[in-house]
Formats: C-alpha cells, sequence, structure tokens
C-alpha cells in the first residue's frame, strides 16, 4: 500500500475543508490520532479519493474508523435510522401512508410486512 | 432484457414524482418494466458506517429478490442507492463473503447466484446509453425555454473504479437535458456535491454547506436546478426554502424529460414540489415563447 506524502490534494477537494481550513483529511485519517469527534465530517462525496495523486482512499478509511469505533461515538440520529433498518427495512419511517401516496402515483405497492420479517430474520431481531 | 426501478426509502419517504416521471419514461421507451414490491432499502451511508457485513447481506437479499424474478438490470435513482448496491454486487463476488450471505439467505428462502448477470445502473446513465438515448431524442417533442445549472450525484460519479464513467462522460445529466433544446449554466457545485449526506449525519454543517451552494446557484443565472438525487433535492428545496429568501427551485431531471416528450405537468407531479408556483411559471412561460 502507498504512503500518504501529506501533500494536501485530498484535503483541498474536500467539501468539509472547504467550510472548515482547519479540517484536515488526511491528518485525520492517516495521522496518529483519530479523533472520534469527527465521526461526522465526511459527506461521502469520494472527491479525496478521486484527487489523491497516490491511489490513496481516504473515505474508505474514516468509514473503517467508523466501523471500529465505539458505539457511544455514533451521533444518536445515526443510532436511530440503524434500528430503524433493523426493524422494519428502511431507514425513514416507510408506512401504510407512504404506499398510500404510491398507489396514488402509479407505483407498486411495497409489501411491508415481507420486507419486515425477512429484514428482521437477516438482522436476528 | 427485463428491467426494473430500484425505489430506496427517501424517495418512497418523500419524492415519489421522481420514481413515477422516472418510470412513465421508461414505459415511453418500451422497456420491458417489472414491478418489484420487496425491496428493502440500501441501509445508506448509515449502514456504511456501522455494520458492512450487513449492509451486504441486506442488498443480497435486493439483489436476490431481482434474480428470482429474471431482471437483468435494476436501474437506481438515488447516489447513495447506486453506490451501495454496486459496492454490494462486487462483494458478493469474494467466494468467502458469497458463502456466509447466502448461508443467512437460506433463512428467508433466497440465495445469490453471482453468475447470474445483474447490472445496477442509475436512471441518468441508463438514458445515456446510444440506443436508448437515440430512442429518447425521437421522442421529444417540446422545448422547454429554460436554463438549468446541473447537481450530480456524487456516488454515482465516483469512484471511478466502481462507476466506470470517464470524466469526460460526466455530464450524462446535462446532455441529456440540453439534447431537448434547454440550456444550462455552469454551476461551481455540479461535481462537487451537494453535502446532502450531511443532513443525517450533522444537520447544522449540512446547513452550512447548503448555504454556500445557493449563494453560487444564485449566481450561476440559471432559473432551474436540476437533479439527480433524493439528497441532492432535500437539499436544495426543502433546506434552500428553509435558510434562503430567493430561491432557485431545483427538480428532478426526469420531471424536466417527461416534459419534453410530451407528458403533462400533472403527469410529472409539478405539485409535489415545494416551488410549485415558480416553478409552473418558469414553464408556462416557456410554453408560451414556444407557441
Ligand atoms: S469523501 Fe469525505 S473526506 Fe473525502 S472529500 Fe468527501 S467529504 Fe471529504
Ligand atoms: S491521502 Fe493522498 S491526497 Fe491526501 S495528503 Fe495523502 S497522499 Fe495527498
Amino acid at each position: 500500500m502507498n504512503e500518504c506524502k501529506e501533500c494536501g490534494a485530498c484535503t483541498n477537494a474536500c467539501p468539509l475543508n472547504e467550510y472548515d481550513e482547519n479540517y484536515i483529511v488526511y491528518k485525520i485519517f492517516f495521522g496518529p490520532e483519530k479523533d472520534f469527534k469527527l465521526w461526522t465530517r465526511c459527506c461521502s462525496c469520494f472527491l479525496c479519493e478521486e484527487n489523491c495523486p497516490y491511489g490513496l482512499n481516504p473515505r474508505e478509511e474514516i468509514f473503517k474508523i467508523r466501523r471500529n469505533s465505539d458505539r457511544s461515538n455514533i451521533p444518536p440520529r445515526i443510532i436511530k435510522y440503524y434500528e430503524n433498518i433493523k426493524r422494519t427495512g428502511f431507514v425513514f419511517n416507510i408506512d401504510e401512508y407512504v404506499n398510500e401516496e404510491r398507489i396514488e402515483y402509479g407505483l407498486v405497492k411495497l409489501n411491508l410486512d415481507r420486507i419486515k420479517s425477512e429484514v428482521n430474520k437477516l438482522f436476528n431481531i | 432484457m427485463k428491467y426494473t426501478i430500484f425505489p430506496g426509502c427517501l424517495i418512497s419517504y418523500r419524492f415519489p414524482e421522481y420514481e413515477k416521471s422516472a418510470k412513465l419514461i421508461l414505459q415511453k421507451l418500451e422497456v420491458e418494466f417489472i414491478p418489484v414490491d420487496s425491496f428493502s432499502c440500501c441501509g445508506s451511508q448509515v449502514l456504511e458506517s456501522i455494520d458492512d457485513e450487513k449492509m451486504v447481506l441486506l442488498n443480497a437479499r435486493n439483489l436476490a429478490i431481482a434474480q428470482e424474478l429474471d431482471i437483468g438490470s435494476i436501474i437506481t435513482l438515488c447516489g447513495s442507492c447506486t453506490h451501495i448496491l454496486k459496492k454490494s454486487l462486487i462483494k458478493l463476488h469474494d467466494n468467502k463473503i458469497l458463502k456466509r450471505i447466502n448461508k443467512k439467505l437460506r433463512l428467508i428462502g433466497l440465495k445469490f447466484f453471482p453468475k447470474k448477470k445483474i447490472e445496477i445502473i442509475h436512471i441518468a446513465e441508463f438514458l445515456n446509453k446510444k440506443e436508448i438515448f437515440q430512442k429518447f431524442q425521437n421522442l421529444v417533442v417540446k422545448k422547454l425555454e429554460i436554463n438549468i445549472a446541473v447537481q450530480n450525484p456524487c456516488m454515482v460519479l465516483r469512484p471511478s473504479s466502481i462507476s466506470n464513467l470517464e470524466l469526460k462522460d460526466r455530464k450524462i445529466i446535462r446532455n441529456l437535458l440540453t439534447s431537448t433544446g434547454i440550456t444550462a449554466s455552469s454551476y461551481r457545485y455540479m461535481n462537487r456535491c451537494c453535502g446532502g449526506t450531511m443532513l443525517a449525519f450533522d444537520d447544522s454543517i449540512a446547513k452550512d454547506l447548503g448555504k454556500l451552494r445557493y449563494k453560487e446557484l444564485q449566481k450561476s443565472g440559471a432559473n432551474i436546478l436540476a437533479v439527480g438525487c433524493p439528497n441532492c433535492q432535500l437539499m436544495y428545496s426543502i433546506y434552500q426554502n428553509m435558510l434562503v429568501d430567493d430561491v432557485v427551485p431545483s427538480i428532478f431531471f426526469t420531471q424536466l424529460l417527461g416534459l419534453s416528450i410530451g407528458f403533462s405537468q400533472k403527469d410529472m407531479e409539478i405539485d409535489k414540489n415545494i416551488n410549485t408556483e415558480i416553478i409552473s411559471n418558469i414553464l408556462n412561460n416557456s410554453i408560451k415563447n414556444n407557441g
């Protein structure tokens, strides 16, 4: 694996750096100290990966850090969405009201019971 | 080949007009469309951030359901769904992962077959396929006198290793719209992310990212923004309205394409847009000018 040369190309391309110049992508994700408070600072755009001249993939590192981090670091809303997925198969609340609108729009009615029961089984609920 | 649309959750939840307009276009193009009633959502960056094995599992279920119905192509509408489904599909070609996942899928009577070819393709990319693009051109009956800016969905364009889109192919949405006679302005953020994923992770940052974009959008001179992802639409419709006074209304590009091939504003559910009035005015003027 190539090593980070700290050239800053990823950071220059990152939308979060444009917003906060102290947000240095490579320092956070390849540096020795991982700041878990920054768990939320990535909008998943792949601009860092696209712009790294050395073929590195900071975004993937970010997601690895997230997956390995303690549950207490995860923002509460993300936990809630995660629970929704396990419980219903969807991030957002997809219910019969949504289905009524889908029918009105000529879209297929979702089989919410099937989705829920199968997803529950896959997630061991 | 059989096709279906993957609705995902944000579209069902908030923007069914995107799915409807896409579906009507596909039907007019006479593709063999199979409705699927049992897809879950893709899990989005939420699941990708917490448990990537579960991400593959959830989507292996979606893919296996499509395979069972002999569907060869899943057309996606959302950037995130596109990326997550493609990524899951790639991982399912790793034998070790496949074995673990299929063992779980057996619990619900499903199986993923790695040799059975199935394609994940975003609607904009699909409509850019040579023969489809040609067919679409023949359907165009109306030229909309509007000037658009485009916000491309990041996770459709990138990463290059998964998207297979060359840099030069990245005008997929703009191409389609300008081919109908619509004009386009350049927009600083076209390929630089709407920031929409931040709405889930930290919405105060999302709002600040939004404000940077709304300013540039006004400077672009466009009177409508065309988007190809529900996260972008959330950023540019609901949040733009919340955060600034002079909005440039945003709309799904498929709704504009639908109008140009003869569907009505009612068919395209323009009413559903938070800025219906502004958009209808622009569209009605455009039709007047058109004679
Ligand atoms: S993927 Fe994340 S870290 Fe990389 S450029 Fe985008 S926002 Fe920044
Ligand atoms: S990750 Fe790549 S682009 Fe970023 S600083 Fe390191 S070498 Fe440069």
